[in-house]
């Protein structure tokens, strides 16, 4: 096992966040790391620190899923208003539907990305215009509900989880004191 | 004597929340006791996912509501619409004073000023020009769909007055109440400023269930919640959303009285 990290750095250096700390201090004010703890103390915050890292890791690979999950969506929006486009007769439906779909799925697409930046926002908003436009194609033809109903339970799973994660890992980072 | 340089160092310190000891503003953690001067803002985890609960509950009530009265034919009658409008502001009464005190201090108006709220109607105004007649043309030219709301107020005595009233002074006292008041309020509390904003914005104008709409019921709304959050009170965002929407019933008017 390796070292107790304090012994490798200078003493005004935090051992693990790497602020510069004062040599009177008893802890680190960046992270909290007990600079003049027990070698006890110090690894317990060490393990208890990694644990969160992994918790962080963990609440963004779900984060990811809920983005992923926006993108899908929004090519099959796109591929549903070509589809939509083509099995349609009446010329003026056939195009609005078309024009309908694409800015959807644009929307979809567009909320998708940003939730790389700010997940919270991108899928609270990306999955309240999906429970939005099943309730209105619910409404416009009640049989739509049950097509791909699998599919859409899993789609919703995905959000539910993402919205949750995005909290933890929002936490976490204030947590740790990362960006 | 006055000297800057001690009044910036204090400025510059806080105590700590365990031991009292003086720290630096932007410290973390207590270097004298190791205690997590952030935490508080940190545990609110668990509060915050029912939040999110409570928003998503106080969003289904006006879906339904709106999905009602916008798509059950039998309802596309004055009196429904009247009722609709009614249940719609309990709604947002009822959400936005079971929180009341989270809600109360965004009504009071604390530094008005004539100026401000000035600049504020005639950003509105012109917006709401722009707006209906670009948006109007783009309408009618992709979905030859003409948006009117005086047929449903055209055989009224008082039509007019009555259309001013449920197009201009519910909507903004109310749909402010429940967007920019107990939404936003709810959001601000979950996340930051800036997601907060925008996900009242992005909820209310999909509310509207008019696609086209969307291209401006989104900027418009973000100006609501960034004036809100700006100023802390909901009196400008309800003065120019009034603004907005009265233009709009004028245009009507106006154009009504030229055809005829």
């Amino acid at each position: 096992m390796d070292a107790s990290p304090s012994i490798t750095v200078a003493p005004n250096v935090c051992a693990v966040c790497s602020k510069n700390v004062d040599i009177n201090d008893s802890f680190c004010d960046n992270c909290g790391y007990p600079l003049k703890g027990s070698e006890m103390d110090q690894q317990t915050f060490v393990v208890t620190r990694n644990n969160h890292e992994i918790d962080l890791n963990e609440s963004l690979k779900k984060v990811k899923m809920a983005s992923n999950t926006l993108y899908w969506i929004a090519g099959a929006t796109a591929l549903f208003g070509i589809f939509s486009y083509f099995i349609t007769d009446d010329p003026a439906t056939k195009i609005s539907l078309l024009i309908v779909n694409f800015i959807l799925a644009a929307v979809y697409l567009g909320l998708g990305i940003w939730s790389k930046k700010k997940p919270f926002a991108g899928i609270v908003s990306g999955f309240s215009l999906y429970i939005l436009v099943i309730i209105l194609n619910t409404i416009n033809d009640p049989a739509t509900i049950a097509k791909g109903l699998f599919i859409k339970i899993i789609f919703i799973g995905y959000f539910i989880k993402g919205i949750k994660s995005a909290l933890e890992a929002e936490r976490i980072k204030k947590e740790l004191n990362i960006e | 004597m006055n000297n800057p340089a001690i009044e910036n160092s204090i400025a510059d310190q806080k105590n700590c929340s365990a031991c009292n000891e003086v720290l630096a503003a932007d410290s973390r953690f207590c270097k004298y006791c190791g205690a997590d001067q952030v935490r508080e803002h940190i545990v609110l985890g668990n509060q915050r996912w029912v939040a999110i609960k409570q928003a998503a509950l106080f969003y289904l009530f006006d879906i339904a509501l709106c999905c009602l009265a916008l798509f059950v034919p039998a309802f596309k009658t004055f009196g429904w619409s009247v009722l609709f409008d009614t249940l719609l502001a309990v709604v947002a009464v009822a959400f936005f004073s079971l929180d009341w005190k989270n809600n109360k201090s965004i009504l009071a108006w604390r530094n008005f000023s004539v100026t401000r709220l000035l600049s504020y109607i005639i950003l509105a105004v012109a917006g709401s020009l722009f707006v209906s007649y670009t948006i109007g043309w783009l309408n009618q030219t992709l979905f030859s769909k003409q948006l009117s709301y005086y047929w449903l107020y055209s055989n009224l005595s008082y039509g007019k007055v009555i259309m001013v009233i449920f197009v201009a002074i519910m909507p903004a006292l109310f749909e402010e109440l429940a967007y920019r008041g107990y939404l936003l309020q709810k959001l601000l509390f979950i996340t930051e400023n800036k997601q907060a904003i925008f996900i009242s914005a992005f909820l209310f104008s999909i509310m509207h269930m008019s696609l086209i709409s969307i291209i401006w019921l989104i900027p418009f709304a973000l100006l609501l919640g960034y004036v809100r959050v700006k100023e802390n009170t909901l009196w400008y965002g309800v003065v120019m959303h009034f603004s907005f929407n009265l233009t709009v019933c004028l245009i009507e008017f106006h154009q009504m009285a030229h055809l005829a």
